[in-house]
């Protein structure tokens, strides 16, 4: 079982909380806004960011540094660039964001702080999902802390660089974590996507430059400025960099978040991590990255879950939340709730999305209540297989994800639904309790998170 | 130019076209919805797909939605391509999902893009088996029907309403398949353009509740170019009839005028013409027992018309709503210095003195469409929104878009404000003092802040300064003026503004000016009087004196000109014979000895000269009502009958068009309006062209289950090149005789974009109407020495606490004489009031929408009524606020001081329910 001394999670300990401004300087915290503040040109800060191969932890894997260099600068560039920290998390099985907020809200401040100073930003905001209305006091409270030491505010450490940092708390959707959506929902518009061009990062926010990233991502900034590029490189087990906080559910003995370096294969995660599936149960499926990516079978338990190896699946990584499925699971059924997720969460702007995707739920329905049609998986296919590129943002391609893969692995399953004219697994599935609390680095966070 | 490959061939597309404009400047065909050349690109239906190549190479290709991708140079692009079809057909499909498919009771159908677009995909067969989503619609006020089931979620709706015309209370609800487009709650429109939602919505989602109410499909309408008549922009309309009655009022493009839009003024005003109170027959009051047919009435009148030029007792009032044809010939009749205009003294010497100012300026009268791109405007004692309301979407345009510096002065705030900068309210005269500050700063000789505290509220001065700076600026400023305020101060500064930025920027500026005007000939009138006849003022003293005995009026209410009703109605009474030639029951009419029914604007065809100063020409679109004729017909009748001198000519004018030549001849600065549109007996290949599409039910549908005979014979039409039938040459016409837009597959309004040379811009063959006035190359010289100075009325010193100035305020709805004829329009009015300032409220001791009998003093005389309180918060303290164009104010005119008492309550406010 790979070990690992934990970067992120470092100061996290479920059951207490989370650090406060001087437990966190004692554990090391804001050296390195010291360090870069002090030391290093915002351009040496992006260099080194794109040195580490930081990627986006937020779904679509961009590399960090190289998002960082399209945001225009000199003295004609337009003013104030925007950093905003996307705290939406909203795609199911996804549950990382949260530990990061809830457990060590300093790390994320300081996070922020560099990469707003790293692309010139002097307004900086964390959106956060309604239900993480604590995460917002604890962050609320952290930044009053972080402005009283002055990490935050005019002139910080004497650098001359000012930030300011506010914390919105959206009204939810989940099309508010995309981040174009997510700029129109902080502007008070309704959060439809943009159009792209123009990116974020030429125009964004207000029409200013506007860098949005994942809570983890920044998270991992203060440590790759204190322990250097390469050493972030080499925490990766594949060819990608630093760690990754796996949210692990479905029927596994213990699932939870695990922070592994990334690149672990999906049959460690699973059999060793989370101590296998559960009493009597198979492994049949999982999804890697939360609702928006492809089922994965048990012939692809070896495969990393990285970005790099996961795009070569024709896959992706998504925000590693992994949904593992058994055997006494039915993927029709599976497949009808994300796809009630999906269509649900439709902003409504574009007709694939908003119209095609309701069709698939209502033939997914079909075919669970016995209603189903010879001919409904090819429907199912083609429908699908046009909606998702063709729709105006990622989240219908969020969708057609596991629905094209569930219906190119699993066919038999909808094929039994048509000819046993209904769904053939028992409702609700008779299920194995939990497993026993064996020690593994599971962060399940506390109730109250 | 760019060039684009499409399926194969090379087109010249023009600069910064996306491919979609590309595809259909270049007449090809593809689908869209959500994308509309004033609303631009949003990428939301995805209908408009097509499969773009990367090079030669590239025989994959991928789909792109073409109205956001950028037409550039070297793009290829499929719209064949077997998978963009699909896709297309698929769009289709997904959208039907929901769609109710109630095209037989949708007043859309027919006129549908969503039908066509269906149509032009292919999509035949609807795979969708589970339940319909279903909406609760709501009722939105007397002009839009609201079915929500019928959407398609284009979001059009909301870009128009929201966006592009700044309105607040129409928007989008909810999320998924679930979005609803509407109000908060339900309730009447608040945005004087919403009419314009039925076109721009490309489903039956928001349809025309007027044309509701007798309903007829497009096919079966008969119609012909019209210009809309409910105020001075000329905006270009397609009036629609059917059996007899005016069925609805669309838009008909023109890219320098009103381009898609219409006001809803002038879109639901249409009503009146069929109207209960439409005159139907020749009527006298001469209780002979003669039968009153057009003959006998046309002897008669004739013959009292040669005693009465005789006797050298005769006069005539002419009209701005009256074509400059009918207007021509009535002051044949009379003579030149016998013929009245028909406008109120005061706005005669506006409009005349504006006349002049554009005949020897270099500064250009705006188009509708200068104004929509202007980067400094200043408005002065105007309220846009109701005067001219088209303006008023233009200058939204300009402040979205162009980034306008806007200054408003203004009675009260209203739905410019918003926009604006500077946002003023002044009472006229301290709208022209504003004005004339302006013009001294400009000139380089600000009035130091001592000399404006006075007459205007304190800051004055500031802002007198920014905007002088604003302007001076600007690249391209726009001063506006109005006539509603009856004030000629207002235009003065207004024009010496213009002036001033002319000769102070050494010619280099291009400033541009607009006067706001009520009715649809006001300018062209005008320039056929050019100011030598007699004014309404002394034309009373003739007839009190007994100089003049009798009168002919055209088209002409004069109770809406006078300010002293009670003089006007004893002079009327003393005249021997008054001869009333109009459409609709007056008060004028009331006190005539005869009444000789006249056709309405879409009965008739003639020429109006816009205050753009374009003359344009309408067209009969249906038979008057009744017995009605044509005014310059009836006019031109009684001109032969009378056998006035030279009326030889006149028997050779029997169809507009010679009238037309006959005005251009005898008035240079009308001779280019015989230009502005073929005359009636032109064909095209010998051929009318059909006022009724190809599809028409035909005349005989409605009665022929009983009867194929065809009892309503069309009329005689020697006036147009139409003819009241779907037969005849079915090309496509001179721009100014398009009676309807129609391509193959193109049914809805969307098909004028097969009649644009590209997308949103001028139409094939130029935009119809012609300017008469263009500025003058006097770049340098006039620097504005020879003006008159502005007049400010005197401020009575030391007055009293009810002494308040009387203002009138325009209305959108109610202010306009014909359109509050029009059911919708009229149940948009708010009934006649008194606005005030709250401070002025309780100084007076009234409240909100309490009901008063009120006495108000001007001079001697004294005017007693019941009128309801309004407040308005932004109003001065010193003015007092009257509906104007309304016939319970109609006793006064201009802005004056008077003395307001409170004479009573006439009742009492329904008390407040107590809040549980
Ligand atoms: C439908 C949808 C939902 C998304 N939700 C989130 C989210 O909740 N949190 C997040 O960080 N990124 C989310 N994203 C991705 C963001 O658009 C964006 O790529 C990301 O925040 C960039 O940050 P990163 O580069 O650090 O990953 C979502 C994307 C889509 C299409
Ligand atoms: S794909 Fe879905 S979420 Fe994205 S814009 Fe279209 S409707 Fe909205
Ligand atoms: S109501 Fe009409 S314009 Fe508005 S979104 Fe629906 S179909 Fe489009
Ligand atoms: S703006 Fe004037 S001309 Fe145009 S539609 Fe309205 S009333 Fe008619
Ligand atoms: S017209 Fe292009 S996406 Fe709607």
């Amino acid at each position: 079982m790979t070990e690992i001394t934990p970067v992120l999670t470092a100061n996290i300990e479920p059951g207490r909380e989370p650090l406060d401004r001087d437990g966190y300087e004692q554990a090391g915290g804001y050296a390195a806004v010291r360090k870069a503040l002090g030391e290093m040109s915002p351009d040496q800060l992006l260099e080194l960011v794109k040195e580490s191969n930081l990627r986006g932890r937020g779904g679509a894997g961009f590399p960090t540094g190289m998002k960082w260099g399209f945001v225009p600068q000199g003295p004609d560039s337009p003013t104030p660039k925007y950093l905003i920290a996307n705290g939406d998390e909203m795609e199911p099985g996804t549950f990382k964001d949260r530990m990061l907020i809830h457990g060590d809200p300093h790390q994320l401040i300081e996070g922020i702080i560099l990469s707003a100073y790293a692309v010139r930003a002097p307004v900086g905001y964390i959106f956060l999902r309604p239900e993480y209305q604590r995460g917002a006091d604890l962050l609320r409270h952290a930044i009053a802390e972080a402005e009283a030491a002055g990490y935050i505010g005019k002139n910080i450490l004497g650098s001359g660089f000012d930030f300011e940092l506010h914390t919105h708390v959206s009204a939810g959707r989940y099309i508010c974590g995309e981040e174009t959506a997510l700029m129109n929902a902080l502007e008070g518009r309704r959060p439809n996507p943009r159009s792209r061009p123009p990116y974020p990062a030429i125009s964004g926010l207000f029409g200013k430059p506007t860098i949005v990233q994942n809570i983890e991502t920044l998270s991992c900034v203060p440590h790759i400025v204190n322990n250097g590029a390469k050493w972030f490189r080499r925490l990766g087990l594949g060819e990608d960099a630093g760690t990754k906080l796996y949210c692990v559910s479905g029927k596994v003995r213990r699932p939870g978040v695990y922070e592994l370096p990334i690149g672990v294969t999906l049959r460690e995660l699973v059999f060793e991590h989370c101590g296998g599936m559960r009493d009597g149960l198979e492994f049949k499926a999982a999804i890697p990255g939360g609702a928006a990516t492809m089922l994965m079978s048990p012939e692809e338990l070896d495969t990393r879950l990285d970005f790099t190896s996961l795009d070569k699946a024709k896959n992706r990584l998504g925000t590693a939340g992994v949904i593992v499925i058994d055997d006494r699971t039915c993927i029709v059924g599976i497949s009808l709730n994300l796809q009630s997720f999906f269509a649900r969460e439709s902003c409504g702007w574009c007709t694939p999305c908003r119209e095609g995707i309701s069709w698939i739920v209502d033939v997914l329905r079909d075919l669970e209540e016995g209603r189903g049609e010879p001919g409904d998986a090819e429907l199912l296919l083609r429908e699908m297989k046009m909606i998702g590129p063709n729709a105006f943002c990622a989240l219908a391609m969020g969708a057609e994800g596991p629905m094209v893969s569930a219906l190119e692995k699993y066919p038999e399953e909808f094929e039994t639904h048509i000819s046993s004219g209904g769904c053939p697994y028992e409702h609700p599935p008779a299920l194995p309790p939990n497993g026993s609390g064996e020690q593994g680095r599971n962060l399940t966070p506390r109730a109250a998170w | 130019m760019p060039k684009v490959t499409i399926d194969n061939k090379t087109y010249d597309v023009a600069e910064g076209r996306n491919l979609l404009e590309a595809i259909l400047d270049n007449k090809l065909e593809l689908p869209y919805f959500c994308w509309h050349p004033e609303l631009g690109s949003v990428g939301s239906c995805r209908l408009c797909a097509v499969k773009q190549y990367r090079d030669e190479d590239d025989k994959q290709g991928r789909l792109v939605t073409s109205c956001m991708m950028p037409a550039t140079d070297g793009a290829r692009i499929s719209i064949a391509d077997p998978e963009a079809a699909e896709f297309r057909r698929s769009v289709i499909e997904w959208l039907m999902i929901n769609h109710p498919h109630d095209c037989p009771v949708c007043d859309e159908g027919g006129e549908c893009h969503l039908q066509d677009m269906t149509v032009m995909t292919g999509h035949a067969h609807r795979r969708y088996r589970g339940r319909k989503r279903t909406f609760t619609n709501q009722n939105l006020g007397p002009f839009i029907h609201h079915e929500m089931n019928r959407c398609i979620q284009c979001y059009r709706c909301v870009r128009f309403y929201r966006e592009y015309a700044g309105g607040e209370d129409l928007g989008v609800f909810a999320s998924k398949n679930h979005v609803y487009f509407g109000r908060f709650e339900e309730g009447a429109l608040e945005l004087p353009f919403a009419g314009n939602l039925v076109e721009v919505c490309p489903t039956g989602v928001f349809t025309d509740k007027t044309l509701h109410r007798h309903f007829t499909r497009k096919w079966d309408l008969q119609s012909a170019p019209s210009i809309c008549t409910h105020c001075g922009l000329g905006c270009n309309t397609l009036p629609a009839s059917r059996y007899g009655t005016l069925r609805r009022v669309t838009s008909r493009y023109n890219s320098e005028v009103n381009g898609y839009w219409l006001c809803d003024r002038g879109r639901f005003g249409y009503e009146y013409v069929n109207g209960n109170d439409r005159l139907l027959a020749p009527a006298s009051r001469t209780d002979d027992g003669a039968p009153d047919d057009w003959e006998t009435s046309t002897a008669a009148i004739a013959g009292i018309l040669s005693e009465a030029r005789a006797n050298g007792t005769l006069a005539a009032v002419g009209s701005p709503r009256a074509s400059l044809e009918s207007n021509f010939v009535l002051r044949e009749i009379v003579g030149a210095e016998r013929f009245n205009p028909g406008l109120a003294d005061e706005e005669r010497r506006i409009v005349t003195r504006f006349l002049e100012f554009l005949e020897s300026t270099s500064v250009r009268c705006a188009s509708l469409r200068d104004a929509n791109s202007v980067d400094v405007a200043l408005v002065l004692g105007a309220d846009v929104t109701s005067e001219a309301p088209l303006l008023d979407l233009a200058m939204t345009q300009a402040c979205r878009n162009a980034g306008c510096r806007l200054t408003l002065t203004s009675l009260r705030r209203g739905r410019l404000s918003k926009f604006a900068a500077d946002d003023l309210h002044l009472d006229p005269d301290q709208a022209a003092r504003f004005g004339a500050a302006i013009v001294a700063t400009l000139r380089g000789t600000p009035e130091p802040p001592e000399a404006l505290r006075d007459s205007l509220p304190p800051g004055t001065h500031d802002r007198v300064r920014d905007t002088a700076a604003a302007l001076s600026a600007a690249r391209r400023p726009l001063v506006i003026a109005g006539t509603s305020a009856r004030h000629r101060g207002v235009l003065e500064a207004a024009i010496q503004v213009a002036q001033a930025l002319v000769s102070t920027s050494g010619g280099s500026k291009e400033p541009l000016v607009s006067l706001a005007l009520p009715e649809p000939n006001t300018l062209g009138v005008t320039m056929l009087d050019a100011g030598e006849g007699p004014s309404l003022e002394n034309l009373l003293s003739a007839i009190e004196s007994g100089k003049v005995s009798t009168l002919i009026v055209c088209e002409n209410d004069l109770f809406r000109r006078s300010g002293n009703p009670e003089r006007l109605a004893n002079a009327l009474a003393k005249l021997e014979t008054l001869i009333v030639l109009d459409q609709l029951e007056t008060s004028t009419v009331e006190g005539a000895d005869w009444t000789l029914p006249v056709a309405a604007a879409a009965e008739s065809s003639g020429t109006f000269v816009s205050s753009e100063g374009r003359a344009q020409r309408y067209f009969q679109v249906k038979a008057a009502a009744g017995e009605a004729r044509t005014s310059w017909r009836v006019l031109r009748d009684l001109l032969v009958d009378s056998q006035q001198e030279g009326s030889e000519a006149a028997l050779e004018w029997t169809a507009t068009h010679h009238v037309t030549a006959a005005l251009a001849a005898a008035h240079s600065s009308l001779r280019q309006v015989v230009e502005i549109a073929p005359p009636g007996d032109f064909r095209l290949l010998q051929q009318r062209i059909p006022r009724l599409s190809i599809r028409s039910s035909g005349r005989n549908a409605m009665p022929d289950m009983t009867d194929v005979r065809q009892h309503v014979q069309p009329p005689e039409d020697t006036d147009t090149p139409f003819a009241f039938s779907m037969e005849g040459y079915q090309g496509r016409g001179p721009t100014s005789l398009l009676p309807r837009y129609w391509s193959p597959g193109w049914n809805s309004s969307e098909a004028v974009n097969r009649f644009q040379i590209e997308v949103g811009g001028p139409l094939h063959g130029g935009d119809p109407g012609l300017r008469l006035i263009e500025p003058g190359d006097i770049r340098t010289g006039s620097d504005g020495a020879g003006l008159q100075t502005v007049s400010v009325a005197a401020v009575p010193t030391g007055k009293l606490e009810a002494v308040l100035m009387l203002c009138g305020i325009s209305e959108v709805f109610g202010s306009e004489e014909t359109s509050r004829r029009a059911p919708a329009v009229a149940e948009s009015m708010p009934p006649a009031y008194m606005l005030l300032n709250p401070d002025t409220a309780v100084s007076l001791g009234v409240v909100e929408d309490g009901r008063y009998d009120l006495r108000f003093g001007i001079d001697e005389e004294m005017r007693e009524l019941s009128l309801t309180v309004r407040i308005d918060e932004t109003l001065p303290i010193h003015v007092a606020g009257l509906p104007a164009g309304y016939p319970e104010t109609a006793w006064w005119q201009a802005p004056c001081w008077a003395t307001v008492e409170i004479t009573g309550q006439v009742e009492q406010r329904e008390p407040e329910k107590e809040q549980p």
